[in-house]
């Protein structure tokens, strides 16, 4: 079989190649330098050495809360978003008729615009008149402060974040489920094995490529959370929503401290890429990719 | 054909080179200087943030300026309001051109500081028919920097005053107030038109929290949110502190919903007045429109109430200026000086009934001859702003501004405002710790 020569490769890569140089390769490298300079759009950019991660260690007063707030809504969007995937994925891993229209239900919050999906539950969420405090009231149960409480303002953005994404996991864990092979199930069953005994010694080891993938991409995720934070309660109330990317948002685009925002970013990046990393390394070996 | 399908990618990438290069570049207008009277003539870009008012007022202003001058083009950009400043400030550094453009008073000390704003002083002084001292000098001032130079010219501006709903002080049998009021009538009025609880409760007063809304209360007490050289905080002081303790207890009272219930109830401000929820609201005359449709209940507008140091209210300034970048200044300066000219400010008032005219003379002339159709909330609206021409005011310059209030200020006062700091000097205290003021450096 002939080979295409190389010549006729790079061609058809060259469009597509640019492109990812000129609006991704191109706009890193500027911000990385941008992260030790100071630049506020109007004046000549400064270089600034690592001042930029100075003052963001030791003198912003918002800076750490911020990255701990972030922290909280992973720690809960991460654990809350896979079980919910995987009970979705167990629950639709049936062949009953019609069970296809149901995954679509599922999946389509998934499509859906963020920004739209935080507009529509910012309006579920409110206080006097939102469907879900009115739904309460049906149930005889208090009516709660969803977005305008310190308290509960982090859980409900986690709340419509799994409801959003919960789609996207169960398709992976479907797939998963689907490459379980039945002889599996059915020798076990002769051993004696009921469905509790099968779920936890088959199901669930057998999914752990499943499990690694929506840990290490929730993760990167949960760390970068922004859109529903900014369309439901810009931070509020108070501090209680801050969270690291909106920081950062607001350093960029309303004070114009570009350096400082780059920095914030590379910190991020930093951040996410060990916590991967360490995924990789300790969990990475244990993950059976082969079944028999 | 093997050559042939090499030429495909070629092309696209070249076009794709091409097309990044292409846009941006543009001619400098070209000037030609008529003998016995210096003609202008060339083009320029003026920018504006595309709001219900400007979108239909500025092409019909280029009409008259068009037919005045015809050899000078001017070319209106239309700008979304949201990311409307930041559109201009990238514009300027692609170096796109960009002459005249407007904007908003938390950007009039960043644009001085990063010499975004060309100085305006030689123009003015060139030019005895514009008439400069015309202009309310604390407007004027905050356009300044501290040499006394000026960088760019007001716009019509704004004003924070009561709307009050008639019927609702009928029924309670109160007198309306009027612009003497002082801050215990003010006080007294609210708890007697709060009534009623849960979700039929109806509110005397809605405190907002913007702090536009409540850095009045703190200035009629004879304080400040930092001094006047932009130097220090000075909340944590006497003054400020009582004041913010008197606002506060318009919610403590409840004669006013909490910034949390009222998100809580997912209306605006506008809303809540309109709704008949609330007696009293402080708002600026943008809501004149609004308040228009009105049709439930009569409504009138009072100058915010004396406190113990005298009058305050909140200057709401807007400008116009002149790029520094800008390639003939002297044609900019043609442009801006006929949108700041007595006749456009009029032509503003009376057709839209909400800016304020900064040239003294110009409100003084609409309240003195007001046009047989013209709106008597309009009118009601420039009485109010020409008294506050006195006594308003806005915060001292500084060029931090929008950090400071963003991320000290805003969310601490906010949980104070929600009860979450139990004195008005605790919240103070915190707010002054960590703010660092920078003022203009010249």
């Amino acid at each position: 079989m002939r080979r295409t020569p190389i010549k006729y490769v790079l061609i058809f890569l060259v469009p597509s190649l640019i492109g990812f140089l000129l609006f991704n390769i191109i706009p890193i490298l500027s911000s990385f330098g941008l992260a030790f300079s100071e630049w506020n759009l109007m004046t000549p950019i400064r270089f600034a050495g690592l001042n930029n991660f100075k003052v963001m260690f030791f003198q912003d007063p918002i800076f750490w809360p911020s990255l701990g707030r972030t922290l909280k809504y992973t720690s809960l969007s991460i654990p809350l978003g896979i079980v919910t995937s995987l009970v979705l994925a167990l629950a639709m891993n049936r062949p009953l008729k019609g069970i296809s229209i149901f995954r679509v239900i599922y999946f389509i919050p998934y499509v859906s615009s963020m920004i739209a999906v935080s507009m529509m539950w910012k309006w579920l969420y409110n206080d006097q008149f939102g469907l879900i405090n009115t739904f309460l009231s049906y149930l005889g149960l208090p009516a709660q402060n969803w977005l305008t409480s310190a308290r509960m303002v982090i859980p409900s953005l986690v709340l419509m974040d799994v409801w959003k994404n919960a789609g996207f996991g169960m398709l992976i864990y479907l797939t998963a489920l689907q490459g379980i092979p039945e002889q599996l199930y059915e020798a076990a069953k002769v051993d004696g094995a009921n469905s509790f005994d099968s779920f936890f010694k088959i199901t669930l080891p057998l999914l752990g490529p499943a499990h690694f993938y929506m840990l290490v991409t929730g993760l990167i995720g949960a760390f970068q959370v922004f859109d529903s934070v900014y369309t439901m309660t810009r931070g509020g109330p108070g501090f209680a929503s801050r969270v690291y990317a909106y920081n950062l948002y607001q350093a960029a685009f309303r004070e114009f401290r570009m350096g400082y925002a780059s920095a914030m970013a590379w910190f991020l990046f930093l951040i996410i890429f060990v916590v991967t990393l360490l995924q990789f390394k300790k969990l990475g070996g244990k993950v059976q990719y082969d079944v028999i | 054909m093997k050559k042939l399908m090499l030429l495909v990618p070629i092309v696209i990438v070249m076009s794709l080179l091409l097309s990044a290069c292409g846009a941006g570049s543009q001619q400098p207008p070209a000037t030609e200087e008529v003998a016995a009277e210096t003609k202008k003539s060339g083009s320029i870009v003026y920018s504006f943030p595309a709001d219900a008012v400007q979108t239909i007022m500025r092409p019909e202003q280029l009409e008259v300026f068009a037919a005045a001058n015809p050899e000078i083009e001017v070319e209106l950009l239309a700008v979304p309001e949201e990311g409307y400043d930041e559109k201009n400030i990238s514009m300027i550094a692609a170096g796109d051109k960009l002459d005249v453009f407007g904007s908003g008073d938390v950007f009039v000390a960043p644009f001085i500081e990063n010499g975004i704003a060309y100085k305006l002083t030689d123009l003015i002084a060139n030019d005895p028919g514009f008439k400069i001292e015309d202009f309310a000098p604390a407007i004027l001032d905050y356009f300044k920097d501290s040499k006394g130079d000026i960088y760019m010219l007001p716009g019509a501006y704004d004003v924070q005053r009561i709307y009050y709903n008639k019927n609702l002080f009928d029924a309670a049998g109160i007198a309306y107030p009027e612009d003497d009021w002082t801050w215990d009538e003010f006080k007294s009025i609210a708890e007697a038109l709060t009534k009623g609880d849960g979700v039929e409760k109806e509110f005397g007063f809605l405190a907002d929290t913007p702090w536009y809304v409540f850095m009045p209360y703190v200035w009629a007490n004879g304080g400040n949110l930092w001094s006047e050289d932009g130097t220090k905080c000075v909340l944590n002081q006497k003054e400020a502190v009582e004041a913010l303790d008197w606002y506060a207890d318009f919610m403590r009272k409840g004669y006013s919903p909490s910034p949390s219930q009222l998100s809580g109830m997912g209306m605006s401000v506008g809303d809540m007045f309109t709704t008949g929820k609330v007696a009293m609201v402080s708002s600026g005359g943008w809501d004149i429109p609004y308040f228009n449709e009105i049709t439930s209940f009569e409504w009138g507008q009072v100058a915010l109430p004396a406190g113990p140091n005298g009058r305050a209210t909140t200057l709401h300034l807007a400008m116009n200026l002149i790029s520094a970048k800008t390639q003939d200044p002297e044609l900019a300066w043609e442009w801006l000086r006929f949108i700041a000219s007595s006749d456009m400010y009029k032509y503003e008032a009376l057709k839209y009934g909400q800016g304020v005219p900064p040239r003294m003379s110009t409100t003084e002339e609409i309240l003195a001859k007001p046009p047989a159709d013209a709106d008597p909330q309009s009118l009601r609206n420039f009485e109010i702003g020409l008294q506050s021409a006195e006594f308003g005011r806005t915060l001292p310059k500084i060029v931090n501004f929008s950090e400071i209030m963003d991320n000290i200020v805003g969310p601490n006062m906010d949980l104070f405002w929600n009860g979450e700091f139990a004195t008005a000097q605790e919240v103070a205290d915190l707010i002054c710790s960590q703010m660092v003021p920078q003022p203009l450096s010249h």
